[in-house]
């Protein structure tokens, strides 16, 4: 049940990231609130359960974007899985390695996403597409610990209280 | 392996396997879901009238006095929105060669793409009011992009700005070319999610006498159909790149503040 609550959260932060955060856009980037969200699961909850909440929400992203259907979910389970891997060398509670992890990730996740349209025959040069990444990453950095205070407080009512066994 | 690595194998494969749906499928899942958008947007438009008051008191007429003063504001925004809409078809149609195609005005429901990288919009009007996928989308005379995605009621409208938008187009100077001198280039317009502000024509040969100021129009195009001599920008800049020239060219509307557009259907 709690991670259905989760979802909502992260359904929430979808819809931030659509309606809010253009209005705050540095250099065409904005922080990945969605990331986060799925960091917090990756780190806290059982694996199947993160990985689900990650295909799914990256699903619903999927409806509010022109990209290929499948994009962000594909997007999104990679970076639940990225995160669980790296889970040994972040302390939860410490802000500072999660969000330098969570704003690499976002940075990587944009880097890709960005390459594979550079690949085809378009005006989006290399060079265009590490600023932007390097740009998401550093803004998702310090987005980061915004979200991840208040999702650590609610931890509770997520049903996620007890820290996963490593 | 265990029942986790399998569950996680399975979700994997999932996601790999949705790339692989036909887009009209995944098109019409999508644009379905958003559908709900429609009813919301018209239910928060103007009110129909208050029902009547048998006996008014004082108060009950002072909050019907309100409440018409209200619906009175919306109604002349309303005829507002409605006449800017009816100047833009005018001016459409204005000095237009040829058979007019139907234009169908549609409102922008949501006006950004969820991914940093593209650029997309949702368009409140679908099949069932006679748009189909590739119609242009315009401005007046200027181009905003084209219709990727159509279910019954919505539309996506796939930007000029985005990265993935193409159209073949030409250069022509602003002004009636002298004699001898060249009159137009033709190239591959393309959007480009470096700079909103700034689409790219390509393949325009290195001798081309294109030069800032030179106006970007849709060109007689037999694949897509499209009516030639719409605007889609000016001239900013123009460099060499390899044996072609990369000409900059800022678009001829801010695809960004939108709040109605047209859709020409054939």
């Amino acid at each position: 049940m709690g991670i259905f609550r989760l979802l909502i959260v992260a359904v929430l932060a979808l819809f931030a990231q659509v309606a809010l955060l253009p209005h705050v856009e540095v250099r065409h980037a904005v922080p990945d609130l969605l990331v986060v969200v799925v960091a917090f699961a990756a780190l806290h909850a059982p694996i199947e359960a993160a990985a689900t909440l990650a295909f799914l929400v990256g699903g619903i992203a999927d409806c509010l974007s022109v990209a290929p259907f499948g994009t962000h979910a594909a997007i999104y389970l990679v970076a639940a899985l990225l995160f669980r891997l790296l889970r040994r060398w972040v302390f939860r509670e410490d802000l500072l390695p999660v969000a330098l992890m969570v704003g690499l990730v976002a940075g990587l996740l944009c880097a890709a996403h960005g390459a594979t349209l550079a690949w085809g025959d378009s005006a989006l040069s290399a060079g265009a597409v590490g600023a932007r990444a390097a740009a998401v990453a550093a803004y998702t950095a310090l987005a980061c610990p915004f979200l991840w205070r208040p999702l650590c407080g609610l931890r509770r009512s997520f049903g996620l209280a007890r820290p996963v066994a490593r | 392996m265990n029942e986790r690595t399998a569950y996680l194998l399975c979700l994997l494969v999932l996601a790999g396997l949705v790339f692989l749906l036909p887009e009209r499928w995944t098109a019409h899942v999508r644009l379905s879901l958003l559908g709900a958008l429609r009813p919301v947007r018209e239910a928060t438009g103007p009110k129909g009238p208050a029902p009547e008051a048998s006996g008014p008191t004082m108060a009950q007429v002072l909050a019907e006095n309100k409440l018409l003063r209200a619906q009175n504001n919306e109604l002349v925004a309303e005829a507002l929105r409605l006449r800017i809409q009816i100047d833009g078809r005018k001016e459409f149609g204005d000095g237009w060669i040829g058979e007019l195609p139907r234009v169908i005005v549609a409102e922008v429901l949501l006006d950004r793409d969820f991914s940093g990288w593209r650029r997309s919009f949702l368009i409140s009007r679908g099949s069932s009011d006679g748009i189909a996928r590739d119609n242009p989308v315009v401005r007046g005379r200027c181009v905003v992009g084209r219709v990727v995605e159509v279910s019954e009621r919505t539309a996506r409208v796939l930007l000029l700005t985005d990265p993935g938008f193409a159209v073949v187009a030409v250069a022509v100077p602003p002004d009636p070319p002298k004699e001898g001198a060249p009159a137009r280039e033709e190239g591959i317009l393309r959007g480009s999610s470096e700079d909103d502000a700034m689409l790219v024509l390509s393949r325009v040969s290195r001798r081309a006498a294109v030069q800032a100021g030179w106006l970007v129009i849709t060109a007689r195009d037999d694949a897509s159909r499209w009516p030639p001599g719409l605007l889609l920008g000016s001239v900013k800049s123009v460099s060499e790149f390899g044996s072609f020239l990369r000409v900059e060219v800022a678009p001829a509307v801010d695809v960004q503040a939108l709040d109605y557009v047209m859709v020409l259907s054939r």
